[in-house]
Order: C-alpha cells, then structure tokens, then sequence
C-alpha cells in the first residue's frame, strides 16, 4: 500500500494532464483543474514544511554548539525577525513604508543582489580560464564569444558603426544569436525534451519508482 | 590568515562602508564625477594596465584570479564615475516589444507577470519600469500578478518608481480601474494553465486581499481570451518558456518577454518560430527599451559598466590564450 | 522530471558512499525534494547493508531562495572543503557561482543538467558534465534495469525520427512544396 497508493496518484494525474492536453473538455478539464488546484495547496504546505525543518536543524545546531552555529543562529535570528514583523503589520504587510517592505527593500535585497553580482567575477575567471583556442572548434567558440560580447554592448556598435550595415559588431552578434545560436538551443531542447517525454512516460507507467525511496 | 580571520575582514570592511555611505547620504555630500579627460585618461590607464599585464604575461609571468577579479571590480564601478556616453542600438527583438504595444488600442487590458527576485531586479526592473511608463503612457490597463512570491513586491517598486513620473502623475491613475496588483500564486505552470480556464479561481482577490469580484478592473476578466497582451519578466523557473508552453501554444496568447542576459538565448528559437512576440534580453535589452519608450532607467545609466566589463573580459581571454600559447610553446622548445 | 532523474543518480552515489564509509552531505533547495532525497538516501545505505551510517542531518532542506542556497553552499564549501561536488538537476543563475567555488578549492566536479543557458558554465568550471539527455539516460544507465534501458533505446528512436522529419520539410520548405510547416496548424 506504501507504494501502490502514490503509484497510482501519479499513474493517475499524469494520464490527466497528458489526455486533456489533447483533450480539453470535460471531465479532463474539470480533474486537471482540480489536480493543479490541489498541487498549489501542497506547493504551499510544502514550503512550511521545508521552512520547519530549516528551523529545527538549526535550533539544534545552536543548542548543541555544533561547527558554525554562528550562522545556524543568524538563520534563525532573521526568519523570527521577518515573520515577526510580517504577522505584526497585518494584510498590508507588503505595502510601500512598512518595516517588512524596509526590511526588503534594504537588507534582503542588497544581500540577494550582491550573490548575483558575484556572477560577474565568476563569469570573468571561467572565461580566463576556460576560451582557449585548443582546437579549431575551440576557435570558433572563441570568436563567436568575441562577436557576442562586443556585439551585445553599445561599445560594440561604436567601434564598427562606419562598417556597412550587416558587418557591423552589433549585427554580427544578432545573427550569431538569432541563426547558429538558435539552432544549437533547439536541438538541445529536442534531446531534453524527448529525455523529458521518457523519463515522464517512465514515471508515469510506474516503470521509474526511485522518487518513492528504496525498491 | 585563517577563513575565520578573512569573514571577519570582510565583515569589518563591509561595515566602515556602510557607514562612509551613510554619512555621505546623511551629510548630502554630492556623487564624485569626472570630466569627459579625466574619464578618458582613467580609461588609458586601465589599458596600459592591462597591456603591461599582457607583457608581463608574454615573459611567463601568469596573473592569479583574484587579479581578474579586481579589473572586473574596476570596470564595473569607475563608468558610474564618468560622464561619457554611448549611442544604443535597437535590435530587431526589442523593437518588435515596442511595435506590438504600440499597436494595442487605449483601453486594452495587459496581463503583466512578474517572475523574479531581487537578485535579478538590477537587468529586470529597469525593463518592467520602461514598460509600465509605456503601458500608462499609451492608456493601456495593466494587470499584475506574480508566479514567484516576490513577484508582486517588484511590481508595486516599479509601480512607485513609474508614478513619480512627470508624464504618469496628470493622469492621477487609480488603483483597481487602471492597474491592480493580483499577488503571488503558488503552483508555477498550473497556475498558468488555469489561467487559460479561470483566472478568479486562482487570484481570488488582490494582494492586500480584496475579492476578485469587487475590482472594477478585473470583475469581467475571466481568462486569456478577455486579456490582449502579455508580458512575462522572469530569470528562471516559472518563466517565459513555460509561458510560452502554455499560454502560447494551448490559449493563443500574444506574449512578449523580458529576461536576464543568461536566460535570453534560450528564448531566440521561440521568437524564430513566432511564439514570443518579442524580447528584452538582459540590461542591454532594458536600455534599448528606455530608449525607444524615452523611459530615463536605469538600464542606460549602468550600460557603460556593462560595456566596460565586456571589454575586460575579452581582454582577459585574449591574454589567457597568449598565456596558453606559450605555456604550449614552451613545452615544444623543452621537448 | 531534471530532479528525479538527479534523485536517482543521488541513489547510486549514496550506495557508493556508504559502501566506502564517506561522508555525503545532500543539501536541497526545494522541501519537498528534501523528503525524497532523504529517503533515498536511507534506503541506499541499507542496501549496501550500512544503516547504522545513515544521519538524518545528512539531507537537509536549505532555502528556496536561489542566491540564498548559493551562498550558504559556498560558506560550507570553503570552510569543509569537499572532495567531490555533484550537481545534478535545474539550475539557474547560481550554478557558475556553486560551480566556480567548487573550482576554487579544487573539488572534483560532476555535473548534470538540461537547464541550456547553465550548460556552459558547468563545462568551463566542471571535470565532468552530462548534457541535457544525458541526465535522463544516466539515471536509466546507473539503475541498469532493461525496461528504464530500453526507453534510452525509445528515444534514440524518437530523435531519429524527428531528424527524418527535420530532414524532409527543409527539402519541402526549400523547395516550396506543400506547405509542409502549416501541416499541423489548427484552422481557426
């Protein structure tokens, strides 16, 4: 039963939601409506659920003074603090001037944005590291990478602006995007997308069983 | 120095400038800018800097990463200094975004989704206010919502930003006639399918809980079919690929798009096959839309940065391979 | 479907790692995958006849938030420095800064995804990366069970065909013969 009953909930709801997409009258509609109902309220208890157990890890890494329950501390510290708060200001909590919208706009903001600004310097190393003109393919990517990165930019445009229309950097990098680009992407998303109808139909028909655990 | 030692460094460090930051807001002292020679010969020195590097790398003396980190540091904080500028080019994808609302009548509804964080709110928020101010500019109606849960925060940032506006603020633009902001919905591209049958069933009211039913603006919106246009900002999953999935291929939706740099390309097959209208790709794409929409954002402010950084990397590259070469080289000789 | 292919990969490596008494440490970023993860996990090791090694703190739920995770992967991983990083399933932004840390302190690095736009990042900063498919067919090829095996063969078999039909309307399209690409349109 441990292993049948979610076997079939899947079995189930994937044969909904493949059958109504070619299919979308009743009663395929109405179960798939339903279905993606349900997978908001679970979407949402889930998150409490993963939210309680960041918390309980943490409580007791601070109790128990395990390596780095500074941190573990600071993690439980701010998710009291913004819950606190959140609850306190009422349903107007995300209103311009509240101090939840203070603490978003001032603490959680900066701190996400500078982790995606890293990205810059990392970005800048990998390339260093990484476009070496080894082979001629290597070469090509190279170039292609020059024309992209210069195209994609205003300077890119001033440097070549008194080239014709086509040869310029900008041009350049727009059919590089819009043709060569384009059509490595789709392929990719063939591959991943037949690996994606596989590995579903696999799921589906209860063929692939290791999202439940064990045999 | 141990990596305690070093957190607490950059904790400290973190700390005097917040506080040099502080004073300086708090004092009105004004932003540090230099004159177009002076921005051009800070300019020359970077380059000569970076030529001497590439001797020095020539000779066999490699540069370490943190060396690249800090010119990337460099290129990306001096331009804010410079008064130099740069003429920008509209792309083919970006103007089609602007060609297409344009061409809505005043009075048409747009749907606007926003699914990000503030992580990618420097490439994203310039691009949402550039299209606020365009929407209310040209009397369109704008309906938010919000698939990830900071979705609607973003809106109501670029909501205020726009309504400070000089050309917005005559308008005197009411909340629930003009625009409404949904909130955020759990369920990714469920949501987005149930929107296709019953948009109420899954916005029952708006984000500060008022019913559905009691907004003027969306009381008759039932689905897709009552919506013309549209516009789904996103870095990541939920996005413009599953908008496009399901909004395009099963409801017929006119979608147009903005992501970040990274997430651009993957969407250039859907816009080759029609199904993405258009696209604003990354901040090069913002300041090409503020352009077009003579929006003064952000976009075109930090461009220079951008610009600079590219040309650092591409610098970067090029010495690394005469690194490469002659490492290679070397080896050839010793052999 | 990217996480339960990567689950299943998690399942091989947790029997390897149990089998050679490593640590193994599974921090996710979606809860309801921790739950799975978790029991994967156990079920792993006691296969391999080691349930006693199993700690329940071993897979643990960090944040949902993209750069939180990132961040709190790259605290951990300059202050314990790991030997091995897997990374398999959907990344977005944060894989090059997971990657790139990893890097750094010169961990061996596997990864996985059929995200596009991370493929490159995790070839320049990973020893090893499965591409997109890949992911999908090496969690068929490590259960080594004939029917998972043989739906690798299935879509060998979709690809080609597709590839005939991609073959047939450029020749069609080309030479404009028969509308080929309005064939599946629905007429309004």
């Amino acid at each position: 039963m441990r292993r049948a009953i979610p076997l079939l909930i899947t079995g189930i709801v994937g044969a909904v939601f493949v059958v109504q997409y070619f299919v979308p009258h009743y009663p395929f509609n109405m179960m798939s409506n339903w279905f993606s109902d349900w997978f908001a309220i679970v979407g949402a208890c889930a998150i409490v659920l993963g939210a309680l157990n960041l918390m309980k890890i943490s409580i007791q890494k601070v109790i128990k003074r395990r390596a780095d329950w500074g941190y573990a501390a600071v993690i439980v510290a701010s998710f009291l603090l913004i819950t606190i708060i959140g609850l306190a200001e009422g349903g107007d909590f995300r209103d311009p001037g509240t101090k939840f919208d203070w603490l978003y706009k001032f603490v959680y903001t900066p701190l996400s944005s500078t982790m995606f600004a890293l990205l810059a310097f990392f970005v800048a190393s990998a390339s260093y590291r990484a476009f070496r003109a080894r082979n001629f393919e290597a070469t090509l990517l190279l170039l292609a990478a020059f024309f992209v990165m210069l195209g994609r930019v205003p300077v890119g445009y001033t440097i070549t602006e008194f080239m014709p229309v086509e040869y310029r950097l900008s041009d350049l990098a727009s059919w590089i995007m819009s043709f060569p680009q384009a059509a490595g992407q789709r392929a990719i998303m063939i591959g991943i997308g037949l690996g994606i109808v596989s590995t579903s139909l696999r799921v589906i028909l209860g063929i692939e069983r290791t999202y439940l655990g064990g045999d | 120095m141990s990596i305690r030692a070093k957190e607490l460094l950059v904790l400290g460090l973190i700390a005097v400038f917040s506080l040099i930051f502080y004073v300086g807001k708090v004092s009105g002292w004004k932003a540090v800018q230099f004159s177009t020679t002076v921005s051009i010969i800070v300019i020359l020195l970077i380059v000569l800097s970076l030529v001497w590097i590439l001797i020095k790398t020539i000779r066999g003396s490699l540069i370490e990463r943190r060396i690249v980190f800090l010119y990337v540091g460099i290129a990306v904080a001096l331009p804010l200094f410079m008064s130099l500028s740069q003429k920008i080019p509209i792309s083919p994808e970006v103007k089609a975004v602007y060609d297409s609302i344009g061409e809505l009548p005043a009075g048409s509804k747009v749907l606007v989704s926003f699914d990000y964080d503030p992580p990618s709110a420097p490439e994203l928020q310039p691009m949402a206010e550039a299209f606020l101010y365009y929407c209310f500019v040209r009397d369109l109606k704008v309906i938010m919502i919000g698939l990830w849960p900071q979705g609607p925060q973003q809106a109501n940032l670029a909501i205020e930003e726009v309504f400070e506006h000089e050309d917005i603020k005559p308008k005197n633009l009411k909340y629930g006639i003009d625009y409404v902001n949904l909130g955020y919905q759990a369920g990714n591209e469920f949501v987005i399918q149930r929107l296709g049958s019953d948009i109420k069933a899954m916005f029952p009211s708006d984000y500060r809980g008022k019913p559905y039913d009691e907004i003027p603006l969306v009381k008759n919106v039932k689905n897709f079919s009552n919506i013309d246009y549209c516009f789904n900002l996103s870095s990541g999953f939920v996005g413009t690929r599953e908008w496009v999935q399901i909004a395009v291929d099963r409801f017929g939706v006119k979608l147009g798009a903005g992501n970040t740099a990274v997430q651009a390309p993957q969407m250039y097959p859907f816009m080759r096959a029609g199904q993405l209208i258009g696209l604003l790709g990354g901040m090069s794409g913002a300041a090409e839309f503020e352009y077009l929409t003579e929006w003064t954002g952000k976009g075109t402010k930090y461009m220079l940065s951008q610009s600079f950084a590219h040309m650092i990397v591409v610098a970067f590259i090029i010495i690394g391979n005469v690194a490469f070469f002659r490492s290679g080289r070397k080896s050839r000789l010793d052999r | 479907m990217q996480t339960i292919a990567g689950i299943t990969i998690l399942g091989r490596v947790a029997e390897l790692t149990a089998q050679y008494e490593t640590w193994l440490e599974v921090p996710v970023c979606r809860s309801m995958v921790m739950i799975t993860a978790k029991e994967i996990v156990r079920e792993s090791y006691s296969k391999v006849g080691r349930p006693d090694a199993f700690q329940e703190d071993q897979v643990y739920y960090l944040t949902d938030d993209q750069f939180g995770y990132a961040a709190a992967i790259d605290g951990k991983v300059v202050r314990e420095k790991p030997a091995t990083m897997f990374f398999m399933g959907e990344f977005f932004a944060e894989s090059l800064i997971l990657a790139e840390t990893g890097n750094s302190i010169g961990a061996i690095q596997i990864a996985g995804t059929a995200a596009p736009a991370q493929l490159p990042f995790f070839i320049a900063a990973c020893d090893f990366t499965l591409i997109g498919e890949e992911l999908f067919a090496a969690s068929a090829y490590l259960s080594k069970e004939p029917k998972l095996l043989g739906s690798i063969k299935g879509q060998d078999v979709g690809k080609s065909l597709i590839l005939v039909a991609i073959l047939v309307g450029i020749i069609l399209e080309t030479f404009d013969i028969w509308s080929f690409s309005t064939l599946f349109s629905v007429i309004d």
